[in-house]
Order: structure tokens, then C-alpha cells, then sequence
């Protein structure tokens, strides 16, 4: 797996272990146990008791083997959209439209059975799963064709497409597709089309449940996924341009094409997703309620927070689509038991998804070129604690005691950064020279050389004639702003 | 001076920038109007100006960094798929022969010095091969040590016949690595000297926008006097910049890299 996780996770920002184990490998269990802890308060919130809820999610989810193939089947929707967001946010493309490209998958595999009914069932199958993977590829290859050429914004014209795919499959479901033979009812013929070619169904693997190749097929997909990222040089060039145009246009990659390349592929996987929801859904046959999430149960938009969950990596996506498939199928369970409404789990990924994301962002911030003290004009937060000591070991330079020592200030190693800029009394309007401390005994009475911030935070320092003082508040409250 | 042109100059010769007129060859080969990867395979080999921005990918590590340009080659990988193990073998070998300190080819190129990462970027465009070579700063930033390291190599690389053009802002270094000097001043070449024999005040005056044949006085009047834009150079080994100079000793079978363009404001 080198190159897999650690690739999609990058490292964590200090020296310290601590922050590197929570940052870097606790990020995401822990993301999810406060999401859950966070939806526990909500199902009280409800009135219900979050034990009995939880339990009836675990079991619902993952108890029996009935469950656990449920929960495969939910999850392979998830699996193969994932693995397409994989591979457009490593190229630093960002593919909103997995709910779109599903549906025009589905159409397109659907159409070509409706066309070719009669193929024998390997090369039906084979081929329903590439005009699958055509249809999700060109409706993403739009979006991607004109975020390459044209620098449109892919979120924008990804979601704008998924409008354009659910009115498409609309008209194609009532229109061109429709079964027409079904018996007339008041409100006119069921957007539905008839029942699909029993040789394009996919078979079931495990007798009496509903799991059947569409899983194969999507580990199968996440696989190729991860070889295509790490082992090839398309995937090689997808990456280097994902994390930098610039380096990847310097290195003479054909930085647009690639872009678009990586949407196409998205594209794809979800496409074959789409295909998978209708042959091996129980019904075998497309039907519409007029809404996208009605037919793709919003596996477009989950699927975003499965690859972000799993690390941008198709194989933790393969655990991590299986998680959530369980949360949504136990969800459905906690509801019947506790009655609290299934879109409390809806809630719990939104947590879970923040919760990456911002853990994202303390990881990223330990990693910019400066020091914070630099960037941030000296400020520094209570996060930035961990980050290594000031070498001198003293880590209050305060300016007036800056001035108070001058002499010791000799012997020190050269102020840096922040301490430099502010960290001399050099002058200037004496009106506006830092006073002396009104406690004092700054500087005069301190031990020298190196102070462990343990002693400093307890607050005590010697004073000048030996006694035990309390540092006065504007040391107190400059304590962490300057080392 | 910086601010005059040297940046674009730099990127344009290595096909980042669009040309609008002039022409770039590479030991004969027209490079203007071309593409990147097509400068590289000319044999172009470039060091950036910001190493960090375009040179390498923090976030790879030094194996994938050593050979960021070459993902396409056979060597490196077949029927589009990489070869790890051909990979891992130049990095290690490129990391040792150009004293690159980094505790491993895995570690992320982020957490290297960068005076490493410059020879690193150095390692990987001279393992190409380069019959022309283009460094932008080469040393801005960079430890002491490291500073002279880049220098030998770079003299090195001159002497056995490739075609060097650095464009630099430290006068030090100008003087004491080139065999030419061609200073730049509001976008244009306003003059050529030899190092040895010019002082650091005439090349000084000329970085203000005083050209040699001007008096002091008649500074910039005539700052687009037709007969001074045209460069054109069909020596081995030539090149421009605000501070150039291609280290080609006259080999015969040196490596050229010509630039020409037209007067103009572009």
C-alpha cells in the first residue's frame, strides 16, 4: 500500500508524534467517532435512546449475513462512484455530477439492452458495462472538456449537468423508453421501461440475498483504479497535475488534456454505477419518480464523502464505502426501531464530512512555507503549540524584556522571525517605548538558559528578592504570542 | 536587475509562454510556437527560477520528483505502465552521484532543504541529457555549499560542450561562472561584455539602462535603437539574459542554443 495511504494522506504537520498519529492515522476513525458521538446527542434530541438506536444500526447493518449482503449492495453503488472522485480530485478536478453521470450511465446501458435484447449473457453483460462507462464518461467530458479548454467551473457545470441528466432521463423514461405495453392508468403510463433482458441481469452471487456481480465488479473497478493512479504514468501525470499545474506544465505534461482525462474516467465509473443500480436492482428495469435521488438514492453525492472518507485512496474507498453503505442500510433500521427519521444519518455523514475536511485543513496548515508567526504577523493560536520550540528555550521575549536584558541578549543565539521584528526595544518615540513591567523583576531575577514550558505555565517565576511571583498580566497574556 | 524581462525570458525559451515572434532553436531545431515537452525533446533542460512552484511537487517524494519529466519515456515505463524498480534505481543512483541529502527516495521532497531540492531538480534535467541547459537563479536561497556544488556542476556540464544560459541576479555569480554576459533592461538585451575584461561597475550601469556606447548622459533616450535588438547568434553556445553566460567553451561539437528576436515592445 505505499503510495496509498500515505500518499493520500499527507503527512501530518509537526515533529510531534501525538499530533502525527492523530492527524495522520486516528484522523479518520476519529472524524467518525465524533460525528457519531454528535448524532447520539441528536437521537436524544429526538427523544429517543441513542444505545438502542446504534445497536439497531450495528445489527441492521452488519448483523447476519443478510444484512452484511445488503450492505454490499448498497455499498457498490458507493464503491464505483468513489473510485471515479478518486481519480478526479487527484487530478485536482472536482466531479459534483456522480448523480448526472449515473443516470446517463444507466440510460445508456439501458438503451443498448432495450436495442440488443437478445446477446447471450457474456456479451451482454461486458457490454452494458461499457456503454455504462461511455455514458457516464461523455456526460462528464463535457464538464471536463470545458473546465480544461475553457477554465468553466467544474462544480458549477457538473451539478448544472445533473439537472440537464434528470430531465433527460425524464423524457427518454416517458418518451422514447417507456413500456408501453403496461396496463393504462388514470394518470397515463408509468415512466418506466419494461422489464430488461433477463441475460442483462447480473447474476446473483450468494443464493437468498441480494448481493451479485455488481460487487465484483466494483472491487474489480477500485482495483483498476488504484493501479491506474499509482502504477501508470497517466497516473503518474494525473496526480502531479492535481497537486501542481505548474510543476506538471514545467515538466512539459499536457496539463489541460489530462485534466480531462481524469473527468472522463470519473465519468465512467460513475456511469457503470449507474448500470449497476439497474441490473441488479430487484425490479430490472429503469423507473423514474421524476427526481434524481429517486432513482440514484443520492449515490453521486455519498459517494464524494465515501473517497474523501477512504483518503482519496480507491482501496480504503473499498472499506470505506462498506462503512457507509452500513450506516445508510442500519439507518434505515435505527428508524424503524427508535423511529427517529433516516435522515438523521443523512446528518451524521455531513458531520463526518466536515470533520474531515477541517482535520484536512489542520494538516495542511503545519505545512505552509512560513511559520505562522510570519504569516500570521506574529498571532499565533493555541494550534500552533505543538510546533517545535524556539531553539533558544526561552519562549517569552516579550519586548520590554528584551530591553530589560540587553546584556544577556549577547550571549543569546539571534532572534528570529516575529522575535526579531518586535523583540528589541530599539528606540523610537520614548512616549511609545514599552514601559517597564510594573510587577518587576523581569529578566533580572529569572534563572538563565533554557526554561521548560512546563515550569512556565504554572505561572511562577522568582522575583528579584527571591520571592515567588505571579508574572503580571500582560506577561500572562503575551505568554504564547511570542517565543 | 530583476523586473526587466529575465523571468519570461526563461519561460519562454522553455516553451511556458507563448511566443509572439523571435525564435528559440536548440542546436537547430525551431522551438517558437512549440510546446514544453517538445522543448524538452529538443533538449532543452531547464531549472526554474521557483523551484519550489515549478521545479519539484512537494508532496512526491524524491524518486518521483528525479523523474517528474520523463513519465512517458520507455525507460521508465512500458505499455504506459511505470517501472518501480528502473524508478528506484535512478532515483538512488541520482540522489548519490549528486550529493542530494534526503534520508530516503520515498521521503517527500517538502521536507528537503532547498539547496537539495536544487540539486535535485539539477540531478534530474542533467540526467537528461540536455544538448541546451537553462537555469534561472541557480543559487538564490540556497546554503553556501550547496551554491558551489550547483556551480561546478554547471561548469561541468559547459565545458563538456552543452550550451548554458543562466539567468541570475547575483552579480558574484554572473562574473564568476560565464564566459559572456548579456544584460537585460526594460525587456531587452541592452548589451554584451565579457566578464573578464569588464568591470562590475560598467555591467552595473548597464543593469540601470546605460549602455556602453551611450555617454552617461544619453542614458535612455535611444533605449530602442534598432540596431541593438536584434540578437541573433549562431555560436555554440549562446544565449541572453540580463546576466548570461553559456559556459560552451568553443567545442566543435558544442551544442548551440540561439535566440533571435525582433525590436519591439512585447
Amino acid at each position: 500500500m505505499r503510495g496509498g495511504r500515505s500518499a493520500g494522506l499527507p503527512r501530518a504537520a509537526s515533529s510531534s508524534p501525538w499530533s502525527q498519529l492523530v492527524l495522520g492515522w486516528l484522523a479518520l476513525p476519529l472524524s467518525a467517532f465524533a460525528a457519531l458521538l454528535i448524532g447520539a446527542l441528536l437521537i436524544l434530541a429526538f427523544g429517543a435512546n441513542p444505545v438502542t438506536g446504534y445497536h439497531a444500526l450495528l445489527s441492521g447493518a452488519f448483523g447476519g449475513s443478510y444484512a452484511l449482503a445488503s450492505t454490499a449492495q448498497k455499498a457498490v453503488p458507493l464503491l464505483l462512484v468513489a473510485a471515479g472522485i478518486c481519480i478526479a480530485v487527484r487530478a485536482n478536478v472536482w466531479n459534483i455530477g456522480g448523480e448526472g453521470q449515473i443516470v446517463m450511465g444507466a440510460l445508456a446501458s439501458t438503451a443498448t439492452v432495450l436495442a440488443v435484447p437478445g446477446l447471450p449473457a457474456f456479451l451482454l453483460i461486458p457490454l452494458v458495462v461499457i456503454t455504462a462507462a461511455a455514458g457516464g464518461a461523455i456526460w462528464a467530458g463535457i464538464a471536463g472538456f470545458f473546465k480544461a479548454y475553457f477554465n468553466v467551473n467544474e462544480i458549477l457545470s457538473t451539478i448544472m449537468l445533473n439537472l440537464v441528466a434528470v430531465q433527460v432521463m425524464n423524457y427518454l423514461l416517458s418518451g422514447p423508453m417507456v413500456n408501453k405495453s403496461q396496463s393504462f392508468s388514470v394518470t397515463g403510463l408509468i415512466p418506466q421501461t419494461k422489464l430488461l433482458s433477463e441475460n442483462s441481469w447480473l447474476p446473483t452471487l450468494v443464493s437468498g440475498t441480494q448481493l451479485n456481480l455488481g460487487v465484483v465488479i466494483a472491487v474489480a473497478v477500485a482495483v483498476a483504479v488504484y493501479i491506474l493512479l499509482w502504477r501508470t504514468g497517466f497516473g503518474f501525470r494525473t496526480r502531479a497535475v492535481g497537486l501542481s499545474t505548474d510543476a506538471a506544465a514545467y515538466a512539459g505534461m499536457p496539463v489541460k488534456r489530462t485534466m480531462m482525462n481524469a473527468m472522463v474516467l470519473s465519468g465512467a465509473c460513475c456511469g457503470i454505477a449507474g448500470a449497476v443500480l439497474v441490473f441488479g436492482s430487484i425490479s430490472h428495469r429503469m423507473v423514474t419518480d421524476g427526481s434524481l435521488t429517486g432513482f440514484t438514492g443520492n449515490d453521486g453525492f455519498n459517494g464524494i464523502v465515501v473517497a474523501l472518507f477512504g483518503g482519496l485512496n480507491p482501496l480504503w474507498s473499498i472499506l470505506s464505502a462498506y462503512l457507509f453503505g452500513g450506516l445508510l442500510v442500519g439507518g434505515t433500521a435505527m428508524q424503524a426501531v427508535i423511529g427517529v427519521p433516516t435522515d438523521l444519518v443523512t446528518t451524521i455523514e455531513g458531520l463526518v464530512v466536515i470533520f474531515v475536511v477541517s482535520i484536512d485543513y489542520l494538516r495542511f496548515r503545519g505545512r505552509r512555507p512560513f511559520s505562522c508567526a510570519q504569516a500570521n504577523d506574529g498571532r499565533r493560536s493555541r494550534l500552533d503549540l505543538h510546533l517545535p520550540q524556539d531553539p533558544r528555550g526561552a519562549c517569552h521575549i516579550g519586548p520590554h524584556h528584551g530591553a530589560a536584558r540587553g546584556q544577556e541578549d549577547r550571549h543569546r543565539a539571534p532572534l528570529r522571525g516575529h522575535a526579531r521584528a518586535i523583540g528589541r526595544d530599539d528606540g523610537g518615540p520614548p512616549d511609545q517605548r514599552r514601559k517597564p513591567c510594573p510587577g518587576g523583576t523581569h529578566g533580572r531575577g529569572e534563572a538563565r538558559g533554557p526554561r521548560s514550558r512546563r515550569t512556565r505555565r504554572q505561572g511562577q517565576r522568582v522575583g528579584a528578592r527571591g520571592f515567588a511571583r505571579r508574572p503580571c498580566r500582560r506577561d500572562r497574556r503575551h505568554r504564547w504570542r511570542v517565543r | 536587475m530583476s523586473g526587466n524581462g529575465q523571468r519570461e525570458l526563461g519561460e519562454a525559451i522553455a516553451c511556458l509562454r507563448p511566443h509572439s515572434r523571435g525564435s528559440v532553436k536548440v542546436d537547430g531545431v525551431e522551438l517558437a510556437g512549440k510546446k514544453a515537452s517538445m522543448a524538452r525533446r529538443a533538449g532543452l533542460g531547464y531549472v526554474p527560477e521557483e523551484r519550489m512552484r515549478d521545479g519539484v511537487i512537494g508532496d512526491f517524494s524524491v524518486a518521483e520528483n528525479l523523474m517528474l519529466v520523463d513519465s512517458d519515456k520507455p525507460a521508465f515505463a512500458r505499455l504506459g505502465f511505470l517501472r518501480r524498480r528502473a524508478i528506484r534505481a535512478r532515483a538512488r543512483e541520482l540522489v548519490a552521484t549528486f550529493d542530494v541529502r534526503t534520508p530516503g527516495i520515498d521521503t517527500p521532497t517538502r521536507n528537503l532543504s532547498g539547496g537539495n531540492i536544487q540539486k535535485l531538480i539539477l540531478a534530474r534535467e542533467l540526467s537528461g541529457r540536455p544538448k541546451a541547459l537553462l537555469v534561472a537563479q541557480p543559487t538564490r536561497g540556497i546554503d553556501v555549499v550547496a551554491a558551489r556544488y550547483i556551480h561546478d556542476r554547471v561548469r561541468e556540464e559547459a565545458r563538456r560542450g552543452t550550451a548554458v544560459l543562466i539567468i541570475s541576479e547575483d552579480l558574484d555569480e554572473v562574473i564568476s561562472v560565464s564566459h559572456r554576459v548579456l544584460v537585460m533592461y526594460e525587456g531587452a538585451i541592452i548589451g554584451e561584455v565579457d566578464p573578464r575584461t569588464t568591470s562590475r561597475e560598467a555591467i552595473g550601469l548597464m543593469m540601470a539602462g546605460i549602455s556602453r556606447r551611450d555617454g552617461p548622459s544619453a542614458s535612455s533616450q535611444d533605449a530602442s535603437a534598432p540596431e541593438r535588438a536584434p540578437v541573433a547568434r549562431p555560436v555554440p553556445g549562446s544565449e541572453q539574459s540580463r546576466h548570461v553566460q553559456p559556459f560552451a567553451h568553443r567545442l566543435p561539437e558544442a551544442a548551440s542554443l540561439d535566440l533571435a528576436w525582433e525590436p519591439g515592445n512585447d
